[in-house]
């Protein structure tokens, strides 16, 4: 199995129901973050984001979502010191947590920002205004939606550097392709997951017909994001 | 979308510095025992100890996991460790320059010459400065090589960088030693200073005329007092030591030249920048 991500950038309306969705699933901290219409996962301080890209001539807005992009060639693994960058039988780069000491190398290789690290001040500031207070205010309004992160080993951690894990932990080790959850909650179809070892998978399809194509081919990384549209 | 670097700051051009000054300081070291001056040895071999001691400690205060820092030390005997990496050969010159400086110094100074005997054979000592100046050698091309080595950073994804900070370490080691009044250090402050002088704005012009990211930092770079401020003393002090041969002008040499070393790499970190998709 080889997953595949897909973005349609034409279907995307930027509501990002997938950054909300990885934030629960991963346990991010939302306060630490820095969101900004103009923005990558390593200047925002999450795994993923959505920015908004505006034109004058004609007006318009499109919106350009960014994760990891899981380079077959991959520059962060390679300069990891400790080894903590790895990839798994199905092409999927992660970082182990335990190993990761946090020196920002990877972040300072990967040539499209989908790293970043939690520096500590951010977390100490992002304590002192936590989520759950903002859920408790909100609850004399019916309650704000707010669940634990799913236990996993790439679950956010503040002492060490991270990044998108194509929801790894949600893979059962079967060959079975999974959802990651920004997939799961996009209201539009506009992520799309694909297995490009299955001859029959529509998203595989449209990177085998070149419909989908990388972001920045020159870099020649590979990777295993593929965009529509761009 | 372009990015400037906020991963790598002012404490690693702190640390990286304070690699330079050691790398060239431990060859003069080397040199001045060579000649018999046991005291101007004993001083670049123990900066060969404190200083890349200090920078490691810089580097382990940066990381997110502080604990684990003593993965900095010889990291090549890590079983986890990348060699693939630049920072785990890096990491284990350092460690392996303030293992031999420390060696090498140890019978130069009176309380430990009676404990390190290995200093009363000549040819141990010898095998030790020339491994020791090798290794400094290699810590000043690594603090180069680190940010040459990946495509990330335009700016910095070049081979001007090594050579720039080779020839910095020349600056900054020698300037140490011109700082102590050491006027046989000189040329080499004139000729370390002019070379990253001329090879900085080399850089600064290729980047200009490069991809849109490099072009960003250099036009940024060419707008801060730090790379102007550099370039300039850098200068200075080349031409101070060339055409001052006393102690005095040695000495101020000396002094701009590490002054210009550390606004270098700052600008060069600084504004280290990205492109992104």
């Amino acid at each position: 199995m080889r997953p595949v991500f897909v973005i349609d950038i034409n279907k995307c309306v930027g509501c990002r129901s997938c950054v909300a969705a990885c934030i629960q699933e991963h346990g991010q901290v939302f306060t630490a973050a820095k969101p900004a219409n103009r923005g990558k996962p390593q200047t925002v301080k999450l795994r993923t984001w959505v920015e908004w890209r505006e034109s004058e001539d004609p007006p318009a807005r499109r919106f350009m979502s960014s994760l990891c992009y899981h380079c077959e060639d991959t520059p962060c693994q390679r300069v990891c010191p400790t080894g903590a960058t790895y990839k798994t039988p199905e092409g999927v780069v992660l970082v182990d947590k335990d190993l990761c000491i946090g020196c920002g190398y990877c972040i300072i290789a990967c040539p499209y920002g989908s790293r970043y690290r939690p520096e500590p001040h951010e977390w100490r500031e992002a304590e002192e205004k936590p989520l759950v207070k903002e859920a408790e205010a909100g609850a004399a309004y019916g309650g704000v939606l707010f669940k634990p992160p799913v236990p996993n080993k790439w679950a956010f951690r503040v002492d060490a550097v991270d990044k998108c894990t194509f929801c790894y932990h949600r893979y059962k080790g079967d060959g079975k392709l999974w959802t990651p959850a920004c997939v799961e909650v996009c209201p539009t179809g506009s992520r799309l997951f694909g297995d490009l070892d299955d001859p029959s998978d529509p998203v595989a399809e449209l990177v085998r017909s070149g419909v989908a194509k990388l972001a920045r081919p020159d870099l020649k990384t590979g990777g295993r994001v593929y965009y529509v549209g761009l | 979308m372009i990015v400037r670097n906020q991963v790598w700051g002012l404490p690693i051009a702190v640390e990286m510095t304070l690699l330079a000054v050691a790398s060239f300081a431990v060859v003069w070291a080397y040199i001045f025992w060579r000649r018999g001056d046991v005291k101007a040895a004993a001083v670049g071999g123990a900066l060969g100890v404190v200083l890349p001691a200090a920078a490691l400690g810089i580097l382990a205060s940066e990381l997110l996991k502080p604990p684990t820092a003593g993965i900095l030390v010889l990291p090549l005997l890590n079983p986890h460790a990348n060699l693939s990496s630049w920072m785990v050969w890096g990491a284990s010159g350092i460690s392996l320059l303030i293992l031999l400086s420390l060696l090498f110094t140890a019978p130069l100074i009176k309380p430990f010459d009676k404990i390190a005997v290995w200093g009363r054979d000549r040819r141990v000592m010898n095998a030790l400065g020339l491994l020791m100046s090798a290794f400094g050698v290699f810590v000043a091309l690594y603090t180069g090589l680190v940010l040459a080595y990946e495509r990330g950073i335009p700016f910095w994804h070049s081979a001007a960088v090594p050579l720039l900070a080779l020839f910095m370490g020349v600056a900054a080691g020698s300037g140490l030693y011109g700082l102590l009044g050491r006027v046989e250090t000189g040329k080499w402050i004139a000729l370390g200073s002019g070379l990253a002088a001329l090879i900085y704005l080399i850089h600064l012009y290729l980047s200009l005329i490069g991809p849109a990211a490099a072009a960003f930092s250099a036009q940024g770079a060419m707008s801060d007092p730090a790379a102007l401020g550099g370039v300039a003393l850098a200068l200075a002090a080349a031409a101070v030591a060339m055409f001052g041969r006393k102690r005095p002008s040695v000495v101020a040499a000396g002094a701009l030249a590490i002054v210009a070393v550390i606004l270098i790499r700052m600008s060069l970190l600084l504004w280290g920048a990205w492109d992104f998709p």
